[in-house]
């Protein structure tokens, strides 16, 4: 009886210990999850802002472009054609906005989808709700198509030298 | 002559407005949507002699405005570029089962832009 009393005390302070440390580690990883979600907004945030700023850049520079007309008198030293060539070459250069554009916003279409699967951890943690735990499985399931994967598009632009062209 | 209409079908201001500079800089007369919806909505309100569009745009993309396009009898034999930074065989193909016209991959230069708009538009 004295065994059985020893093992049962043993047991729960075992038990005791446990729920200690599963309070630990939820309590952790609340923490990394809080951490983490702030470090995923504020990346969001300055990746909206860069695009903001690339599209004023990119009006304001478009905003100065002389007309054809115009290209003689802007010619200075050089000849009409050599603006043109120029102005043709500066219209070329300018469109690496839109390419960046396109790979921020893919960005922050990761990041939005990891913070969701944050969330949906924090929320695990909080509730031992299983069927958070399904809503977690599947977000992640979402996420790992990649959004080139969902559209079937792609980027792989390495250079800002004209793309091909083809007629059918 | 009658000035030659084309219809610009592009999300970015900045490539609309650069599209838009450079068609009307040899002298057609061009009327720009920001979606491929918007952009049919255009088709269907009046007549265009060529269309340019992107791929990757909200609400409607590309692709699916090109195949509305060609369910209309207006558009079915009315040239469509596919101005866009997809450069695959697959994307390709799939835009040359669509209907398109003609694929460029951005950036693009100007001056081609031209060459196959005149191209088309005899």
């Amino acid at each position: 009886m004295a065994i059985a009393r020893n093992v049962a005390g043993a047991t729960s302070a075992q038990q005791a210990n446990q729920s200690g440390a599963d309070a630990d580690f939820g309590g952790f990883m609340s923490d990394l999850s809080d951490y983490v979600g702030v470090q995923l907004t504020a990346s969001r945030r300055d990746m909206g802002q860069a695009e903001v700023l690339l599209e004023d850049a990119i009006k304001r520079l478009l905003s100065c472009l002389p007309s054809k007309a115009g290209l003689a008198a802007v010619a200075g030293g050089g000849t009409p054609a050599d603006s043109s060539a120029r102005l043709t070459q500066a219209i070329v250069n300018m469109q690496f906005q839109d390419l960046v554009s396109q790979l921020l916003r893919r960005a922050d279409e990761r990041l939005a989808g990891l913070d969701k699967l944050l969330q949906e951890l924090a929320s695990i943690l909080a509730e031992h709700d299983p069927s958070a735990l399904r809503s977690a499985a599947q977000c992640l399931g979402s996420q790992t198509l990649a959004p080139e994967r969902r559209t079937n598009s792609s980027i792989q632009q390495l250079n800002m030298a004209p793309g091909d062209v083809e007629l059918f | 002559m009658t000035m030659k209409t084309i219809l610009t079908v592009e999300d970015s201001n900045s490539m609309r407005q650069m599209i838009g500079y450079i068609l009307r800089s040899a002298g057609y007369n061009v009327v720009e949507a920001e979606d491929g919806s918007k952009g049919l909505a255009q088709a269907q309100s009046g007549k265009f002699d060529l269309v340019v569009t992107d791929q990757n745009m909200p609400n409607m993309d590309g692709l699916s405005l090109i195949k509305a396009l060609r369910q209309m009898p207006d558009y079915k034999s009315t040239p469509v570029i596919m101005l866009t930074t997809e450069a695959s065989d697959t994307m390709k193909q799939r835009g040359r089962e669509a209907g398109a016209t003609g694929w460029m991959v951005k950036p693009f230069d100007p001056n081609r832009l031209l060459e196959i708009c005149q191209k088309l538009l005899g």
